[in-house]
C-alpha cells in the first residue's frame, strides 16, 4: 500500500497547496467537490477544518496544510473539496488551495519516502513517496493515514 | 472471497429468518398438543431441514449435524413417538440456542464444539422406537461380530437390541468358519451380514450404533430418508416484505434528506410568474415529502421484535426459579423507531427478569396469600400523546416502602426527616438511587434494586422515563415512557459568532431577552455570571466563551470572562438572548447572539474522529444544505463548570411560605395606577399589537389573529379602574379554557413572578375581581377572566353550560392553596351551589361527619391527607357521596388511581367549563367514569 509496487503505471490526481504539487492514487478518491462552504467545528483539533454536508451525510474536511505541518490551507476561488473514498477514510474529505491534472507515473518513476533521510518532520509519515515528473517532484500521500493522523492529535489533547 | 463471504452472509440471515419463529413454536408445542401443534411442528422441522440444507451447501459441518439432530427429534415429534415435554423442550431450545452461536460466528462454527448440545440431544434420538419400514432406507450391515463384540465391550444381544431401537434387521446371516468345537467355543471371525432398514441417516447410524463405516453402507438406488415425508401444510401467507441492508436504509434516509433540500432550492428559485414550472415544483414539494414520511416509516418496528423473546425468557426464569408464571403481551404491533428498540433490550430485560425473579411468589406463598398459583406478568406498549408507553406490571408481591425507607436511612440517602416528607410515590423513586441499586438491598426491599438505577440512565439516554407503581401484597408496575423516534427531534436554533447551533427541545426551559436598562441583568456572583430569574439565581453561561476555549473553564477563564464583559460595570451588551437549559434537576442560561426559531431536524452522528468532543451530541444538514452541529447542554455546562456552580444557585433566598402555596402569576399594568395579576397557567398566549389592528364593529372591537376575530375587552370598561391612554405597542392577553374567544387588551407587561400569594377578598370587592394581594408593595388585582367572559358574553355563557340551578346543594371543597380555594369556590357559588371548604382530607373528613354533603370536590396533593388517602378514607367509612377529583395530575396513571381509590370523576384544575359540567352531571346523578 505504502509504495506502488507492481509494474503497471498509477494515476495520481495532483493538487496545490500554494507552490507545492501533491498527489493522491486516484483509486483513493471519489470525487472533488466545488463545494466548499464549511461549517467550523469548535473544539476540534486545528487540522479539522469543518463539516460538510455532501447528499445528505456529514463529511469531516481535514487542512492537509495543517496536517503537513505547513502553514493552514487558504480557501480561494479554486478551492476544492476532494472526498476520499469510504474503505480509506470514512466520510472524510480534505480541502485543497486548487486541482491540478491526473498524472499517469511508473512504478520506476516513484521513489519510497524514507523518513530517516529527511528527519523527524510533520506529517513525514503521511508521505508514501516521492514522484519524478518531467516538470517537477510530486509528494504522494497515503490518503488512509490522514484520519489515523487527526485521531492522534486529538489524543494528546488537541 | 469477497463474493463467498458474502454469499455465506446471506445463509446466515436466511438461516436466522428460518430459525426466528422455532423459540415460539417450541414454547408452543409445549402448551398445545394434538392437531394444534401439528402445524407448529411441521414447521419447525422445515425450519430445521431449511438450516441443514444451507449449512451443508456451506460445508459448515456443525451447524448441519446439530440441526440434522434436531430435525431427526422433531420428526420423531411428528410421528408422535415422542411428546414434546419440557425436557424435549428444553433440549430444543438449547439446541436452537447453540445454532444461534454458530451462525453469529459462522467463519469459526466448524471449530466449534457441540459435543454437549448432542449430548442432551441423543436420548431423544434413542428413545425412539423403530420406525415402521413403509419409509425407512435400507442400508447394508458387514460385520466381524467377534471383533466388534471385543472392541465396544458389548455383549452380541445388546448390538441387536441397539440395532432393533433404530431400524429393523431384515435378512439376517451369521457366517463362522468351520472350527474345531472340542477346542472351545469359536473364537474366529464371526461374520454378521443383514439388510438393515431405518429412517435415520447413515451417519447417525454409524455414530449411534458405534459402526466403522465399512460396517453399515447404503444401498445403491436407495434415496436418503425424504426429510419431509408427510405432507406439510402449505404456507397460506406469503411475507410481505424483503430484508434490506441496514446501512441502505440510512442511505436512503440521508437521500429523502438531500432531495429536501434540492426541494428547497427549487422553491426559492423558481420565478413567480412561471406558472407551469411553480406547478411542476409544487408536486415536486408534495411528493418529496411523502417520500421523506415514507422513508421514515421504514425505520420503525414493531415492538413485537423486542417483546418476542420474553416468552422463552420468562419460561427458563419459570423453571429455574420454579415458579409458575402467566407472561401476557399486549400491543405488540405498536410501532418504534429501530435504534430505541434496540436500546430499549437491556432495561426492558431487568425489569421481566426482576419481576420473575423477585416480584412474582412461588406459587405456594401466593396461595397462602390466597391468589391463584400462576402468578400473571403483563408486557403492554401503547401510543400516548405523541410518545410510547411500555408498561410491566406483575401480581407479585410489591414493593413494601417502609423496607425502602429503612434503607435509605441505613445508607444514608436520606435523613428520616426527608423520608417523612416523601409521598409513597417518592419513596418508590428511591429504588432507582445506585446507592440503593445493592445487592444487600435485595433481600430487604423484596429485592427490586438490582440495577435500577442503570435502567433509569438507560432510558434517560433515549429521552424517556421510568414511574414506579407498587401496591404491597398486590404487584408492582414499572411504566416506561419513550419518544417515537430520535431520528427527527424539535431543536431551537441559535447563532453565536455568525454559526448555527441546534439546542434540543427537550433540554429547552424558556428564552429570555436582556435589553439594556431592563429589569434582568447579567450579574455577577464572584467569577460567576448569573441573573436573577423570578428571584433565584441562574447561573449563566457565554456560548461564544465556551466555544472558544477548548479546555474546561478554570479559575484563571472564568476571572477573564468576567473582566471581558464586566469591565464598564453592568455587563449586558444592547440586546441579549439567554437560552435557559435543565440537565436532570440543574438549569443554567446560555448567552447567545440571536434566536432564529424551532425547526424540526433530523439527527445525524458526529464524525468517529469528533465524537469525543463533549459540547455536540451530533449534528444535522439545514434547509440551505449546511451543516450544523447540535449542542450538549450538560457538555457545554460541565465545559464552563457550572454544573459544580448549581449549589449556588439552589442557594436562592429562603421562601417562607410552603411552596405549595406558591402561584405562578402574570403581573401586568393597565393605564398609569393599577397593577393587575393573572394565573399564568390560565393564559394561552400574549399577543403585541398597534392599536391600529382593532376594529370596531358596533360598539365592540376586534382584533383579527390568524384569521380568527378575537374581541377586545378593555378593563376599564368592566372594572371600576382609570382608564388607559392607547400606547404605540399593546398587548393582548389569550385567556386558556374560555369558551369563545376574548383578548383582554394591557398596556404593559411587568414580570412573570412566583411567589407566595395571599388573596384578599375583602378589600377591593368587584365583578371580575378575584381579590387583591400585595405583590412587590402594592396592591395588586387578580382577575377572574372567566368572570369578565361571562359578562361580555352576557347570557350566552349560561345557556351553553347548561347547568340546573337547584335551591342550593351543598359541596364540599378540599383544596389546600388559598388561591386555588378561592377560585374554585368562586365559580360554584357563582353557580349558585353552597361551597363549604376544607384544607386537607383529615379536615374533609370531618367536615362529612359533620354535614350532609351533596358532593366532595377534592385536590390530590395536600399536606396532612392527601386525596389518595382522603378517597379511600371516604369510601371506608360508606360516606355515600359523589367525589370530584380536580387536579393538576393528569397522566393516565393518575386517573387509573383516582378511580382506584374511589373517585367517581376527575377533571383538571382551571378548565371552568369542564368543572361546571362536571359538577351539573354528578348532582344530576349521571354516571361519569374517571377510565379515559
Amino acid at each position: 500500500m505504502s509504495t506502488p509496487s507492481t509494474a503497471a503505471p498509477q494515476l495520481f490526481c495532483t493538487f496545490f497547496l500554494g507552490a507545492k504539487r501533491f498527489g493522491i492514487r486516484v483509486l483513493e478518491v471519489r470525487e472533488i467537490n466545488r463545494e466548499t462552504t464549511l461549517t467550523p467545528v469548535p473544539h476540534a483539533p486545528s487540522e479539522v477544518r469543518g463539516c460538510a454536508n455532501l447528499r445528505g451525510q456529514v463529511h469531516v474536511v481535514l487542512d492537509i496544510a495543517k496536517l503537513l505541518g505547513l502553514d493552514g490551507t487558504a480557501l480561494g476561488p479554486d478551492s476544492r473539496l476532494v472526498i476520499l473514498k469510504p474503505t480509506v477514510a470514512e466520510a472524510c474529505g480534505i480541502l485543497v488551495e486548487s486541482i491540478g491534472d491526473i498524472v499517469e507515473l511508473d512504478a520506476d518513476a516513484v521513489e519510497p519516502w524514507r523518513p530517516e533521510q529527511h528527519g523527524a518532520q510533520p506529517g513525514g509519515d503521511l508521505i508514501a513517496g516521492i514522484g519524478k515528473l518531467d516538470d517537477g517532484l510530486l509528494v504522494i500521500l497515503n490518503a488512509s493515514r490522514l484520519l489515523p493522523a487527526v485521531d492522534r492529535t486529538l489524543a494528546r489533547g488537541g | 472471497m469477497q463474493g463467498e463471504r458474502l454469499t455465506l452472509f446471506e445463509f446466515v440471515s436466511e438461516a436466522k429468518e428460518h430459525l426466528a419463529n422455532v423459540t415460539d413454536d417450541l414454547l408452543a408445542l409445549e402448551k398445545q398438543q394434538g392437531d394444534a401443534a401439528r402445524y407448529r411442528i411441521d414447521r419447525l422441522f422445515r425450519a430445521m431441514h431449511s438450516v441443514k440444507g444451507g449449512a451443508g451447501f456451506f460445508a459448515r459441518r456443525t451447524v448441519e449435524e446439530l440441526a440434522h439432530r434436531m430435525e431427526t427429534v422433531l420428526g420423531q415429534l411428528r410421528q408422535g413417538r415422542l411428546t414434546a415435554d419440557a425436557a424435549l423442550t428444553d433440549a430444543l431450545l438449547a439446541g436452537t440456542d447453540r445454532i444461534y452461536a454458530l451462525l453469529d460466528d459462522i467463519e469459526r462454527s466448524n471449530d466449534a464444539d457441540i459435543a454437549d448440545v448432542c449430548a442432551r440431544l441423543r436420548p431423544f434420538l434413542e428413545s425412539a422406537p423403530a420406525s415402521p419400514l413403509g419409509t425407512a432406507v435400507r442400508y447394508r450391515l458387514q460385520l466381524d461380530l467377534a471383533e466388534h463384540c471385543r472392541r465396544q465391550g458389548r455383549t452380541p444381544s445388546l448390538l441387536v437390541r441397539a440395532l432393533q431401537q433404530y431400524g429393523q434387521i431384515i435378512e439376517p446371516h451369521l457366517q463362522s468358519p468351520p472350527t474345531d468345537l472340542r477346542r472351545g467355543p469359536p473364537d474366529g471371525p464371526l461374520l454378521f451380514e443383514a439388510i438393515y432398514a431405518s429412517n435415520l441417516g447413515l451417519d447417525e447410524l454409524r455414530a449411534a450404533l458405534q459402526l466403522q463405516p465399512e460396517q453399515l453402507t447404503p444401498i445403491a438406488g436407495e434415496s436418503a430418508p425424504p426429510a419431509e415425508c408427510s405432507v406439510a401444510k402449505p404456507e397460506t401467507v406469503q411475507p410481505q416484505s424483503v430484508r434490506i441492508h441496514l446501512p441502505l436504509l440510512d442511505r436512503l434516509m440521508s437521500l429523502a434528506g438531500e432531495l429536501v433540500l434540492v426541494r428547497n432550492q427549487a422553491l426559492q428559485s423558481v420565478q413567480a410568474a412561471d406558472v407551469p414550472l411553480r406547478q411542476v415544483v409544487h408536486r415536486l414539494n408534495s411528493v418529496t415529502t411523502a417520500l421523506q414520511e415514507t422513508v421514515m416509516l421504514t425505520r420503525m418496528q414493531p415492538v413485537d421484535h423486542l417483546f418476542g423473546r420474553f416468552p422463552r425468557l420468562v419460561r427458563d426464569l419459570a423453571r429455574q426459579l420454579d415458579k409458575q408464571i402467566e407472561l401476557t403481551l399486549d400491543g405488540t404491533e405498536v410501532e418504534l423507531d429501530k435504534t430505541i428498540l434496540e436500546s430499549l433490550s437491556d432495561p426492558l430485560t431487568h425489569l421481566v427478569r426482576n419481576a420473575c425473579d423477585h416480584g412474582l411468589e412461588t406459587s405456594a406463598l401466593r396461595l397462602a396469600a390466597g391468589k391463584p398459583a400462576s402468578g400473571r406478568l403483563l408486557l403492554r406498549a401503547h401510543h400516548e400523546g405523541g410518545q410510547i408507553r411500555i408498561e410491566v406490571r406483575d401480581d407479585g408481591r410489591g414493593i413494601d416502602p417502609q423496607a425502602i425507607r429503612r434503607k435509605a436511612l441505613e445508607k444514608g440517602l436520606r435523613t428520616a426527616a426527608e423520608l417523612d416528607r416523601l409521598s409513597e410515590r417518592e419513596t418508590l423513586a428511591l429504588i432507582l438511587l445506585p446507592g440503593l441499586s445493592t445487592a444487600a438491598a435485595v433481600t430487604d426491599v423484596s429485592g427490586r434494586g438490582v440495577g435500577m438505577d442503570v435502567v433509569k440512565t438507560n432510558l434517560e439516554q433515549l429521552g424517556g422515563s421510568l414511574e414506579i407503581e407498587s401496591r404491597p401484597g398486590l404487584g408492582t408496575a414499572f411504566h416506561l415512557r419513550l419518544p417515537l423516534t430520535l431520528a427527527i427531534i424539535p431543536c431551537l436554533m441559535v447563532t453565536v459568532d455568525g454559526e448555527r447551533f441546534a439546542v434540543p427541545q427537550k433540554s429547552l426551559e424558556e428564552v429570555l431577552c436582556v435589553r439594556d436598562g431592563a429589569a434582568l441583568r447579567i450579574e455577577c456572583a464572584h467569577d460567576q455570571e448569573m441573573v436573577r430569574l423570578r428571584h433565584r439565581l441562574l447561573p449563566v453561561v457565554r456560548l461564544a466563551e465556551v466555544l472558544q476555549r477548548r479546555r474546561p473553564f478554570n479559575a484563571a477563564t472564568r476571572a477573564e470572562i468576567v473582566r471581558k464583559h464586566h469591565a464598564d460595570g453592568h455587563g449586558v451588551q444592547p440586546l441579549t438572548f439567554i437560552v435557559v437549559v435543565r440537565m436532570g434537576g440543574e438549569r443554567c442560561g446560555l448567552v447567545v447572539d440571536g434566536i432564529l426559531g424551532t425547526e424540526e431536524i433530523v439527527v445525524k452522528p458526529l464524525h468517529p474522529l469528533l465524537k469525543s468532543l463533549p459540547c455536540f451530541s451530533g449534528a444535522t444538514v439545514l434547509g440551505d444544505g449546511r451543516v450544523s452541529l447540535i449542542l450538549d447542554v450538560e457538555g457545554i455546562a460541565r465545559q464552563a463548570g457550572v454544573l459544580q456552580a448549581g449549589v449556588l444557585a439552589s442557594a436562592a433566598p429562603a421562601v417562607a411560605a410552603p411552596e405549595a402555596d406558591r402561584q405562578a402569576v402574570l403581573l401586568f399594568r393597565h393605564g398609569d395606577r393599577e397593577q393587575f395579576a393573572v394565573p399564568l397557567s390560565m393564559i394561552r398566549r400574549i399577543e403585541m399589537i398597534a392599536p391600529g389592528q382593532i376594529e370596531r364593529v358596533g360598539d365592540s372591537e376586534f382584533v383579527a389573529l390568524e384569521g380568527t376575530p378575537i374581541r377586545v375587552v378593555r378593563l376599564e370598561h368592566y372594572l371600576r379602574i382609570a382608564p388607559a391612554a392607547d400606547q404605540p405597542i399593546m398587548f393582548l392577553l389569550l385567556p386558556r379554557h374560555l369558551a369563545r374567544p376574548i383578548g383582554v387588551l394591557i398596556t404593559s407587561l411587568i414580570d412573570s413572578v412566583t411567589l407566595p400569594i395571599e388573596l384578599d377578598t375583602d378589600c377591593v370587592r368587584e365583578d371580575g375581581v378575584l381579590g387583591s394581594a400585595l405583590i412587590n408593595e402594592q396592591i395588586t388585582l387578580f382577575l377572574d377572566l372567566f368572570r369578565l367572559g361571562d359578562r361580555i358574553e352576557q347570557g350566552r355563557a349560561a345557556q351553553t353550560a347548561a347547568a340546573p340551578r337547584p335551591a342550593r346543594q351543598r359541596i364540599l371543597l378540599v383544596e389546600d392553596t388559598q388561591f386555588f380555594r378561592q377560585v374554585v369556590r368562586g365559580y360554584l357559588e357563582a353557580d349558585g351551589y353552597h361551597v363549604e371548604t376544607a384544607n386537607h382530607g383529615g379536615e374533609g373528613l370531618e367536615r362529612l361527619a359533620a354535614g350532609r354533603f351533596e358532593l366532595v370536590i377534592s385536590d390530590i396533593e395536600m399536606p396532612v391527607m392527601d386525596g389518595w388517602t382522603f378517597a379511600r378514607a371516604v369510601r371506608a367509612r360508606d360516606f355515600d357521596v359523589p367525589l370530584l377529583a380536580l387536579t393538576t395530575l393528569s397522566s393516565d396513571s393518575d386517573r387509573a388511581r383516582a378511580a382506584e381509590c374511589g373517585f367517581d370523576r376527575y377533571e383538571v384544575k382551571l378548565d371552568r367549563e369542564k368543572l361546571r359540567a362536571a359538577v351539573a352531571a354528578m348532582l344530576s346523578g349521571e354516571e361519569a367514569s374517571v377510565s379515559p
